[in-house]
């Protein structure tokens, strides 16, 4: 896992008029701690962000200047005909900035970490892409000296003796190789197929995978300020009692939610969050909205106060239990 | 004079409610057993008549009791008095039954209130002795509008009564939490 610590970002705002930058000013007062680092407004265009009015000439021609000059920038657009790309407008809604913000500090980081790893995404990222690749009929994977596969579509792993949570933690420990395998690879399949003949859900691997071997980073197919939800629970049953999972679970089975309002209302980092999200895509029960969210209120974390009756009840008997937090 | 909740242990004969309550209760759970009379619905000697009856001391001096509901079917209309004012429900499920997911219709049908406002979790008993998937019990909870929490469990393992439990109660306050959230 990165060991990242927060430093605090700059962002400036070009082309708008004077209103909009004295919001954006107090916009961030206000959301100071909310943010997954911290942010400060500055007058520079050396920013780590850059908010334009889309409408304005001169803020383009600047904006082009810039992203010709230095690529370690994040720019955000007041507008845009792509709806994959995240805009933010004036008035700023507080719950669309923060997810501008965290959505930069995730696209620094990575560029951060592109630069340092460029030849190693990680393992989850590796076996999505595996998985996503067109015409896959199965995944090999190769770890420990052991041996596997997963058959696609319904990921079933099939290795050569059943693997309990501590069995899948030992070989995770150390590299991991995975390969697609399509219809011109039978013979490789057929080898698999003789040598790994139990065949039992994959759901407890791929999940250790999306927490344990994400490397921090969100995968590339998710968006950090595009709302998803659970289809159903995973089976922690089968994956192993977590209550970091089941409380975020609990969250996005019963609302649709953007990665950054859901940290905050678990009340646990974005990138812990982050892994959680890996997790639940590599299992498939992650469904992602196909709109970006409009600017809202901030949801406030931890909104059941303790001192209330049922967050009072709760809490006692989950002391009682050993269980929760 | 603490305060008292009350927590429910619902499920087909034989799926393991006694067990469950007693893998977490403070003290051994009472219980009211018989001699068996109805053996085409499960084999065992002796079932619950009455209500299995366990219970959890919490801080300041209130009590969650756990009760566990006679699994014969003839019994139904103590389920429905038990639910009232419960905190939630567990049902557990017996896979090697010849049609679990036709069981569960029946228990939910008694605790629909618990289920829809989320207040149910679900215990997979015997997943290896029958045919139905996790998946299948999922879609149909699905179909039937609900979204709630599946997992495969031992209850003679504390630990897996604990993630029943674990969920349900956070299950209970995400709903809480949610409906206090504005919609983002």
């Amino acid at each position: 896992m990165s060991t990242h610590t927060p430093r605090t970002r700059r962002i400036t705002c070009i082309g708008f008029d004077w209103r909009a930058e004295v919001s954006l000013k107090e916009t961030l007062t206000l959301l100071r701690g909310k943010t997954r680092e911290p942010w400060q407004y500055t007058d520079e265009l050396t920013a780590d962000v850059v908010v334009y009015e889309t409408h304005n000439a001169l803020a383009q021609a600047m904006v082009r200047r810039c992203a010709a000059e230095d690529a370690g920038r994040v720019f955000f657009p007041s507008s845009s005909e792509d709806d994959s790309v995240l805009t933010l407008r004036y008035p700023f809604g507080a719950s669309r900035l923060v997810s501008c913000l965290d959505s930069a500090s995730l696209q620094l980081q990575g560029r951060l970490a592109a630069t340092e790893h460029a030849e190693a995404p990680s393992l989850c990222q590796r076996l999505d892409d595996a998985l996503r690749t067109p015409g896959t009929l199965a995944v090999a994977i190769r770890a420990g000296g052991q041996q596997g596969w997963l058959s696609l579509p319904e990921r079933e792993l099939h290795w050569s003796q059943p693997l309990g949570v501590e069995e899948i933690a030992e070989l995770l420990s150390g590299e991991v190789e995975v390969e697609a395998l399509g219809p011109t690879e039978g013979a490789a399949l057929r080898r698999l197929e003789s040598a790994a003949r139990h065949a039992a859900p994959a759901e407890g691997l791929l999940w250790a995978i999306g927490i344990a071997r994400s490397k921090g980073s969100l995968l590339s197919r998710l968006d950090i300020a595009r709302p998803c939800r659970l289809r159903r629970w995973p089976d922690f049953g089968a994956i192993g009692r977590r209550s970091l999972d089941i409380r975020c679970a609990s969250l996005l089975t019963q609302r649709e939610l953007a990665p950054s309002h859901l940290a905050m209302m678990a009340g646990i980092p974005l990138g812990v969050m982050g892994n959680f999200l890996n997790a639940c895509a590599l299992v498939g029960v992650l469904e992602t909205s196909k709109t970006l969210p409009a600017a809202a209120a901030v949801p406030q974390a931890a909104t059941l106060p303790q001192e209330s009756g049922l967050g009072s009840m709760l809490r006692r008997i989950r002391t009682a239990l050993a269980i929760g937090h | 004079m603490g305060r008292e909740y009350k927590l429910l242990f619902a499920g087909p004969m034989g799926a393991g409610k006694t067990t469950a309550i007693a893998a977490i209760s403070d003290a051994a759970p009472v219980r009211t057993e018989a001699l068996n009379s109805d053996r085409a619905q499960h084999q065992k000697e002796t079932t619950t008549v009455g209500f299995d009856y366990g219970e959890i001391a919490l801080e300041g001096g209130d009590r969650l009791r756990l009760y566990g509901m006679p699994g014969q079917d003839r019994f139904d209309f103590m389920w429905r008095v038990a639910s009232e004012g419960a905190l939630g429900v567990v049902l557990l499920a017996d896979n090697s039954r010849p049609d679990p997911l036709a069981d569960l219709a029946l228990y939910l049908e008694s605790f629909r209130g618990m289920a829809q406002r989320g207040a149910m979790v679900i215990g997979i008993g015997r997943l290896g002795s029958g045919h139905t998937s996790v998946e299948s019990y999922t879609a149909w909870l699905s179909a039937q509008g609900l979204s709630l929490p599946v997992f495969t469990v031992d209850v003679r393992r504390r630990d897996d009564v604990l993630l029943l439990l674990d969920a349900l109660l956070y299950q209970i306050e995400a709903a809480r939490m949610l409906a206090e959230a504005p919609h983002v």
